[in-house]
């Protein structure tokens, strides 16, 4: 089948095949289906399920729009199919499972879930090109996606970011309240395209945070509230380079980074028919994969609905306490923070110098500058969510926080370099490459989670549940037994050991326990 | 692309609109359906899609571009399939197709994306299932546009019309439809006049697969051959051999040589559909109403020479028709029985 056979055709149904197809029976129903298909609207009434919708939608441009052969998020039902390919013992993996491009797919779940999604690579990749899709999915034409689409460039103000006053009203208004503002079109869209924002002025930038963050716009005590959107910005470089440095606010507020890889000249071939044809991919959407606003809303609900089972939970909150801890920074307890040494200013090198006594290769805290934000991890949590459920799951696995993982943290856990482990054989190339770096990351927290059996020998965890259970009717002595408890769980934790990112979190965790149940003994014993 | 010369005001400025989007469809419609030809879309477009959008434009101007480009989509698929237009597999269907378009243009403008598909699709599976009526439909979707303004309305009054015009597999669906159906339009859609009792038409169907509300009624005592189904495969049939019949929930299982089928039959029409591998009848019946010895049905205290050629080979009932077959035919006679059981 050629490219231009594909072009508006939508895969058949179901895209996920593990659901098995209900049994057919003649219905009347029946009567209305056939070779001629049905218009979006049409489609939607039927109730096609808004994941196998969404699914539809990835494959029509993997497969007919954006040429993406780079299947990255890779998902196995048995083991894989492995290679060792050159000098550098690359490993080539051919997944058993259905397997996606993270170029189209993650974008596809920032729709799904209106989020922040920023394009990188170097021009001509297809960066704008995919994000005026996501546009198109939306639900507007390739013309209102591109009339509507901000361009950063040097010049660019706070008027032509937001809008202009009205002119007649400048003239003649009393107070600011009377003048009427024109804003500008892409702040009504559901859909919002930034198209190279690393060339915005650093002070329009700011005004450019305030509806990114906060989701309106304001200009001369006049208020725009701005709909729920997914936002799509694209960047030659996110390494804060271009025209002006990205103010770092505004780069925390991009929640997913993609890069645009090297175009396969294998498909040479598909574009030169499109040269022929005359085809933009675009234009040619078909109406079938095409979410109105309520599908949108719809969609924000049901991803939310997905659940996370706790033993899933609890690695992330494992990998995560890994990042934060920084022995050398306080001396009280609490600020043992890589954000207190940041917050004092002091030099990165000078702290890594100091931080010994522990092995600063295993430690996996030492290969960050930063720990991470509450942001970041709601950020997560809510694309491992997308991800199950765009892979028609209603819970969340393990391999689903794994695969989403380095698109989210890419940005927001710094690398430190000059860490041992990037010494380590084999490691260098994480220095470059974040995505395969971050995984490896989750897979050795994952790897120590499993080593000193915390799904079942969690201490800390049972503590914590017994707590969240409450305090009603809890007697005095219950009380007194969990306090000693809590105390010979501290006393077993430092006993003889390094402190580790989790185990501080542990042990910051015992002490928030103890209080809380010696306040409630005070009380007990008062009352 | 200039493939409509003679198109209504209408249509042509409704094209011009969205010239480049729609040339960029006919291009990729061709190059995957290459039985698309120009002068046969653009003869469509003139003749079907033109009264179409002129009905819109009279009815709700503002749906005109929307209606086109559907109705666009739509004829690339019709004409590029061959379904329609010059050289098309069915003929009557472009003609069928435009008269329901142009009395449902209300609700087409209403809801093109699902009208225009759905009453197409509806159209080519009339025209695909042997013995049934197409024509007959599109006359009753013309008669129901003016007392069902709503599309949903119309699209349910369109499924009982298409069981009617011989789509007998979907009669239990059908009906049910029927029963969901506002009073004041049950008996129109049941075949019944406009201010008949639709409860009491309905109450009849369900019992009876053989009454017809339009025509008299017949005595309900005497058995009566009702209809004659099937034929030799060489012949245009789907028997390679002559058939037997057992009886299955609903409908009668029929085996031809290495062939198995259900076979779906009422007073509106007969429908043989090929049974999965996994199917089969039910267990055998005693039946102590009826009995066939030497050509002949007893029946209570009725008889019927029954119209075959050669030995009677089966005879199976389901509700009250009994289906027999025979050693020298690959027909299968259908007789009604004096009462439902």
């Amino acid at each position: 089948m050629s490219l231009l056979d594909r072009f508006r055709k939508v895969s058949a149904a179901p895209t996920n095949p593990a659901q098995p197809a209900p049994a057919r029976t003649f219905d009347v129903a029946d009567l209305y289906r056939g070779p001629i298909p049905e218009a979006a609207e049409a489609v939607a009434a039927d109730g096609l399920p808004l994941d196998e919708k969404l699914r539809q939608a990835y494959f029509w441009i993997v497969n007919s729009a954006v040429i993406s052969p780079h299947y990255d998020i890779e998902y196995n039902i048995e083991p894989p199919m492995l290679f060792s390919v050159g000098d550098t013992k690359s490993r080539l993996a051919l997944p058993s499972g259905q397997s996606y491009s993270s170029y189209v797919l993650l974008p596809i779940l920032t729709f799904a879930i209106r989020r922040k999604c920023l394009f990188v690579g170097g021009p001509g990749r297809g960066k704008t090109a995919s994000a005026i899709l996501m546009g198109v999915l939306g639900g507007y034409s390739v013309k209102q996606v591109r009339r509507a689409m901000l361009h950063g460039q040097p010049q660019m103000t706070i008027a032509d970011l937001l809008g202009n006053p009205l002119p007649a009203d400048l003239l003649t208004a009393k107070s600011t309240q009377d003048i009427r503002i024109h804003w500008r079109q892409w702040l009504h869209m559901r859909v919002k395209i930034v198209d190279e924002y690393n060339r915005i002025p650093t002070r329009t930038q700011s005004a450019l945070l305030t509806v990114m963050g906060d989701n309106y716009a304001e200009l001369l005590d006049q208020i725009l509230e701005c709909p729920d959107s997914a936002w799509y910005l694209t960047a030659n470089d996110d390494q804060g380079g271009g025209t002006y440095q990205v103010i770092e606010a505004l780069r925390d507020r991009i929640d997913v980074i993609v890069q645009a890889l090297a175009f396969s000249p294998r498909f040479l071939r598909d574009l030169l028919t499109r040269i022929e044809e005359n085809l933009k991919p675009e234009e040619l959407c078909p109406r079938e994969i095409i979410f109105t606003e309520g599908e949108v809303d719809r969609l924000g609900h049901e991803i939310r609905a997905v659940a996370l089972p706790d033993p899933v939970r609890r690695r992330i909150e494992f990998f995560a306490s890994q990042f934060d801890f920084l022995e050398v920074a306080a001396d009280q307890f609490e600020y043992k923070s890589k954000d207190t040494a940041r917050l004092a200013g002091v030099e990165w090198s000078s702290l890594a110098a100091l931080d010994s006594g522990r092995d600063r290769l295993k430690d996996l805290g030492c290969q960050t500058k930063n720990g991470l934000s509450v942001r970041a991890l709601m950020t997560l949590i809510h694309y491992a969510k997308a991800m199950a459920y765009f892979r028609g799951e209603r819970t969340v696995g393990l391999e689903d926080v794994r695969q989403v993982l380095p698109f989210v943290l890419a940005d927001k856990l710094v690398q430190d370099p000059e860490a041992p482990f990037f010494d380590a054989p084999g490691n260098g190339a994480y220095r470059m490459d974040k995505v395969g770096w971050l995984r490896r990351v989750f897979d050795l927290a994952t790897a120590e989670f499993d080593r000193l059996n915390l799904d079942r020998d969690d201490l800390v965890g049972q503590l914590s549940e017994e707590l969240r259970a409450g305090l009603d009717g809890v007697n005095e002595a219950t009380v007194v037994a969990r306090l000693q408890r809590i105390e010979r769980a501290i006393q077993d934790l430092v006993k003889g050991r390094k402190l580790y990112g989790h185990l501080y979190d542990d042990l910051v965790q015992l002490k928030y326990l103890h209080q809380r149940y010696t306040n409630y003994l005070r009380w007990l014993r008062t009352r | 692309m200039s493939v409509c010369p003679t198109a209504s005001p209408a249509l042509a400025s409704a094209l011009r609109g969205q010239r480049d989007g729609l040339n960029a469809r006919f291009a990729m419609a061709r190059r995957r359906t290459p039985a698309l030809e120009p002068e046969a879309f653009g003869a469509f477009l003139c003749d079907r899609v033109g009264p179409l959008v002129e009905a819109v434009a009279a009815r709700a101007p503002e749906n005109t571009g929307r209606v086109t480009e559907l109705a666009f989509d739509a004829a690339l698929e019709l004409v590029g399939q061959r379904l329609a237009g010059v050289g098309g597999r069915h003929a009557g269907l472009e003609e069928a197709l435009s008269r329901v378009w142009v009395a449902g243009a209300a609700q087409i403008a209403a809801a093109p994306g699902q009208l225009l598909a759905a009453t197409a699709n509806a159209l080519i599976q009339l025209h695909e299932t042997p013995g049934a009526r197409p024509a007959e439909w599109a006359d009753e979707m013309v008669r129901f546009a003016p007392v069902a303004p709503d599309p949903s309305l119309w699209l349910a009054l369109g499924q009982v019309a298409a069981w009617r015009a011989g789509l007998a597999h979907f009669r239990e669906s059908a009906l049910r439809v029927a029963a969901s159906l506002p009073d004041a339009v049950r008996s129109l859609a049941v075949g019944g006049p406009p201010t008949g009792d639709g409860v009491f038409l309905l109450a009849r169907l369900e019992t009876d697969p053989w009454f017809r509300p339009e025509v008299p009624a017949v005595s309900p005592e005497a058995p009566r051959v009702v209809a004659r189904v099937g034929a030799f495969r060489g012949f245009g049939g789907v028997f390679p051999a002559p058939p037997t019949v057992s009886g299955g929930p609903h409908a009668h299982f029929v085996e031809s040589g290495e062939t198995r089928w259900w076979l779906h039959a009422d007073a509106f029409g007969a429908t043989l559909h090929r049974a999965q591998t996994e199917e089969h009848p039910g267990s055998p019946v005693a039946e102590s109403a009826w009995r066939v010895e030497r050509g002949v049905l007893w029946c209570g205290a009725h008889h019927l020479d029954l119209p075959v050629a050669g030995a009677i080979t089966s005879a199976a009932r389901v509700r009250n028709t009994l289906a027999v077959t025979c050693a020298r035919s690959h027909t299968i006679l259908l007789v009604r029985l004096p009462t439902a059981p």
